[in-house]
């Protein structure tokens, strides 16, 4: 009964999306803007509702019929995309809320203004659709739409010529993972007959897990930017505005991972290859990102790195999962899976609470590069205190919720140290190492980037930089509750998203016991530190108001004459890291040496940034060579009408040819 | 419970007795064991100077330090008895509460706007994080080792049997030892008491604290000192009885203490670039240890 209302009610809102959308161009423009907050609010409403119904024990099926071509098209919310549903909706609608302050104070016309919004809504739209979809060609419709409205929003707000480089080679990268999908898809399709998800399980059973697995991982890789897939990703989110980059790299990049956990369901041999594989290549990932997170110093950048070094966090998790499932190790697979699930979440929530206080730096002092800025903490202190908060929930620091993810994936590797198999042991040492230098190198990005932006003194001369508008930071505050929501009811969220995996074959209650317990423990110890910093606070307080507390300059090492200039900046605080780290990193230099035999040398410029190792010497290497070759097939396309005429002859002729000797199969 | 106040007693005099040590090494006579108490005590009853620069950050900092080591400290158990908290995998807990103190330790430094503090906070993060896998990987071996991932368990059970496991005491040690020089900034990673800012990587951080702040900075350090020689004192008295336990707790402080005073007055510092690779070698040597447990476990051959 609920199911079928429900089930109305999804159409209807759909269709009333379809309708918000074309009425947004006639709105005034102060309107636009919270008509597509509606739009997504009655969405995120109705999916929300769903998602509940399936975490409370209920999964909802129903089909929608899609005209001849696609059939019966299977529509279900079950726990693993309840899960997601979830984080889209709330990640993409606090977003969507801090957009409405933004987009307000930039100069957009009103042609642009609606075109923003309408793809925000349909970006929401089409990432619930994959997640609910369970009928391949829709799911690859849905798809492309999300490709194509997340491309368009990053060019909608500004024609620069670089942004629109840069969001052309996202669209290749974002359809040569539709391509990879579709491929899949086509595959199961010939071989089962059926565009059902369901076939998927049917091929797996029958047939070899392992290529279609990995086909299916290059395409979900590529939109979930694991290494060396990334591509020219990290060049997006600089370009776009802080709050769509916070639904693309908090929400959509999961969409990748919701895809492979996804098909990860639906194997049925070779677990533990695929495991081995995934781990592998999530280490590469985790440790490749935050090393360019370290370094640069274009703070969107810097983020969109850290994404690539989360998005390894998972994939290790996922890894694990597989693992212990292929070896029948509940331990390993409640571990590994529950620690991804939740570091999806707890990634999402930390990532979009950076980008959008970094979208208030960005907006105060339009300039994204951190070593122009500093002291920003004495004129946005709330901003300040939110980033510093994101910052230590994504190293991982224990009273904030990303701990809470990194230790159950700790916990896992543990465990995985003692499987039976040498291989097996050396790579989860592997990863225990990997793990913990990511979060070693993940406090040196985020002191870095906190201190450089937040504190010292101003670096450069920018205009006087003001906190923002209270609705513009209550998404934030939004945020920074649910992430302390999660401290205290990790336990809670590890029982809720258990049944997406859980499989009767591992007894899951063994292992969930312990954690739930453990986990409850962490939350009351952080509680426990927290009574302690408050005590030493309070004694610190008492003590200083008996005693003289006097202001002076800071120590200038005997120098006189200490200059805002002279502060140690972004870029040296991570150069030595670069230095170790050089045959990863590449670091370019600009620095034309002064002619010889100048007396007084010119006025000159230095330079120096980072290039990317895989898109600099694989990507741009292979993509040179494919134009080299390509050239060669020039004198086709040539220009002259006469030719394509004759291409178009010579093709009938080929078909009228062929069906007289019944060529054609 | 018990730990928690062995390590309190012992950080009384430990740092006393590596100064008293470089003291008498060098040929002085030197200042007693409980001078630096009486420093922090001052320390704690001094007023304070705070930078135009600095904000509210930097305030706050010394206190979430001195907080993690607190707490840290609550987690290590003491040969039989385990400590005030004692959960599995608290050493992963462990090493994240005190990155947290660290990370307020060096926004703190950025706070104060100083080139030089800067450039301790940067050589600081760094060093503190090549230590991280060595650690971990000699955590997690030793975990394999014993089938347990709480400090109290895994040093309970880890039995002194073998030739083979006595090395592998002894590499351990060693990690330990090593993990303790670089967390407290001690020689050969850091000198404490050179005189030049451009050589200081710890010492630089603090130049801008002063008065209680700096009381428990300081005070933070010497409990850090305590708190990694325990962790020493539990690789070999896990299965000793108390009444053997703490004295011989007492007396490896104290060794530590006379070595490390020994090693400040007879080494020099690293170069600055070599304490990189130096720590990186740490690493190596958890590694072996870890095939050294996979030999013990029969995995290897």
């Amino acid at each position: 009964m609920e199911t079928e209302i429900l089930e109305r009610l999804m159409m209807a809102m759909w269709g009333s999306t379809f309708l918000m959308v074309a009425a947004i161009p006639l709105l005034a423009n102060k309107w636009k803007a919270w008509a597509g907050i509606v739009a997504i609010i009655i969405n995120a409403g109705v999916s929300t509702a769903g998602a509940w119904m399936a975490l409370g024990g209920s999964p909802i099926t129903f089909a929608l019929y899609g005209g001849q071509l696609m059939g019966h098209i299977t529509v279900s919310i079950d726990v693993l995309t309840a899960w997601f549903l979830l984080i889209i909706n709330f990640i993409t609608l606090m977003a969507a809320w801090y957009g409405v302050g933004y987009v307000k104070k930039q100069t957009l016309t009103s042609a642009q203004t609606s075109f923003h919004w309408i793809l925000i809504v349909i970006l929401h739209l089409s990432m619930n659709w994959i997640c609910v979809l369970r009928h391949s060609l829709a799911f690859i419709l849905a798809w492309e739409m999300m490709s194509l409205s997340s491309m368009l929003l990053l060019v909608v707000h500004q024609q620069k010529a670089m942004t629109i480089k840069t969001a052309i080679h996202y669209l290749v990268q974002m359809h040569l993972s539709g391509a990879f999908i579709t491929i899949g898809f086509i595959w199961v399709w010939v071989q089962t007959g059926s565009m059902e998800f369901d076939a998927l399980a049917n091929y797996f059973q029958t047939h070899g897990n392992v290529s279609l697995f990995i086909i299916m991982l290059i395409g979900f890789g590529l939109k979930a930017e694991f290494v060396p897939l990334h591509g020219k990703v990290p060049h997006v989110y600089p370009t776009a505005m802080p709050h769509v980059a916070a639904i693309l790299s908090g929400v959509m990049v999961k969409m990748g991972i919701y895809g492979i956990l996804r098909m990860a369901g639906y194997l049925a041999t070779d677990h533990l290859l695929l495991g081995e594989i995934v781990l592998s290549l999530s280490l590469l990932t985790g440790l490749y990102g935050i090393i360019y997170a370290a370094v640069h110093r274009d703070y969107m950048r810097m983020l969109a790195y850290c994404t690539i070094e989360n998005v390894g966090i998972i994939g290790m998790g996922i890894g694990m999962g597989l693992i212990g499932q292929g070896l029948g190790n509940p331990i390993l697979y409640y571990l590994g899976y529950g620690g991804a699930l939740l570091h999806v979440l707890n990634h999402s929530l930390y990532k979009s609470l950076l980008f959008l206080t970094t979208g208030n730096v960005s907006q105060a002092t339009q300039t994204t590069d951190m070593d122009r800025l500093g002291g920003l903490m004495k004129q946005m202190p709330q901003t300040g205190w939110l980033f510093l908060a994101g910052a230590l929930a994504i190293g991982g620091l224990p009273p904030f919720n990303g701990f809470m993810s990194e230790f159950m994936i700790y916990s896992g590797l543990l465990n995985g140290l003692r499987l039976d198999a040498i291989e097996q042991s050396c790579l989860f040492v592997a990863a225990l190492g990997c793990l913990s230098i990511i979060g070693g190198i993940s406090v040196l990005t985020f002191t870095k980037s906190f201190g450089t932006i937040f504190l010292g003194q101003r670096r450069t001369a920018y205009s006087e930089a003001a906190e923002m508008t209270p609705g513009m930071l209550l998404p934030s505050y939004l945020i920074l509750a649910v992430m302390a929501g999660i401290v205290v009811l990790a336990p809670l969220c590890i029982r809720m998203m258990t049944p997406a995996f859980a499989t009767s074959k591992l007894p899951s209650e063994s292992v969930l016991h312990p954690t739930v317990d453990l986990l409850t423990h962490i939350s009351t110890y952080t509680a426990l530190f927290g009574g302690i910093v408050l005590t030493v606070w309070v004694v610190r307080r008492r003590q200083q108001r008996h005693q003289p507390i006097a202001t002076g300059p800071t120590w200038g090492c005997a120098y006189t004459v200490p200059g805002s200039k002279l502060q140690y900046t972004g870029k040296s605080f991570a150069k030595t890291l670069g230095k170790i780290f050089n045959f990863i990193v590449i670091e370019k230099k600009n620095h034309p040496m002064p002619a010889r035999a100048t007396i007084y040398p010119r006025k000159r410029k230095y330079s120096s940034y980072y290039l990317d190792l895989a898109e600099h010497r694989v990507l741009n290497v292979v993509t040179s060579r494919l134009v080299y070759l390509f050239n060669y097939l020039k004198f086709i396309q040539n220009g002259h009408t006469q030719s394509y005429v004759l291409y178009g002859i010579v093709f009938i002729l080929a078909i009228f040819l062929l069906s007289i000797f019944n060529l054609s199969a | 419970m018990l730990s928690l106040v062995l390590i309190f007693i012992a950080s009384l005099f430990f740092t006393g007795i590596v100064i008293r040590t470089k003291s008498l090494a060098s040929g002085r006579k030197g200042p007693g064991v409980m001078q630096p108490l009486y420093d922090v005590v001052r320390l704690f009853r001094k007023g304070s100077v705070y930078s135009p620069t600095t904000t509210v950050i930097f305030q706050v900092a010394p206190t979430v330090y001195f907080a993690s080591v607190v707490m840290a400290i609550l987690l290590l158990p003491m040969g039989q008895m385990p400590g005030v908290l004692s959960f599995d995998g608290d050493f992963i807990f462990f090493a994240y509460i005190l990155a947290l103190g660290k990370f307020f330790n060096i926004i703190a430094a950025l706070d104060t706007g100083s080139s030089f503090q800067g450039m301790g906070a940067s050589r600081e993060a760094l060093f503190s994080m090549f230590a991280e896998p060595a650690f971990f990987i000699l955590m997690g071996s030793m975990a394999l080792l014993t089938g347990h991932t709480s400090f109290h368990d895994i040093f309970a059970e880890l039995h002194l049997g073998s030739t083979i496991n006595y090395a592998l005491a002894g590499l351990a040690s060693f990690v330990l030892v090593m993990i303790a020089m670089i967390e407290n900034s001690r020689m050969p990673i850091d000198d404490p008491k050179t005189h030049l800012e451009l050589t200081m990587v710890h010492e630089v951080m603090i130049l801008d604290n002063s008065g209680f702040d700096l009381g428990l900075i300081t005070a933070a350090g010497y409990l850090k000192f305590a708190m990694y020689g325990t962790l020493i004192v539990n690789l070999f008295v896990g299965s000793t009885d108390p009444q053997y336990a703490i004295p011989l707790f007492f007396a490896i402080q104290a060794l530590m203490a006379v070595s490390v005073g020994l090693i400040e007055s007879f080494m020099a510092r690293f170069r600055m670039s070599h304490n990189a690779q130096f720590i990186v070698a740490l690493s190596s040597v958890a590694l072996l240890i870890f095939f050294g447990v996979l030999l013990v476990l029969n995995k290897l051959v």
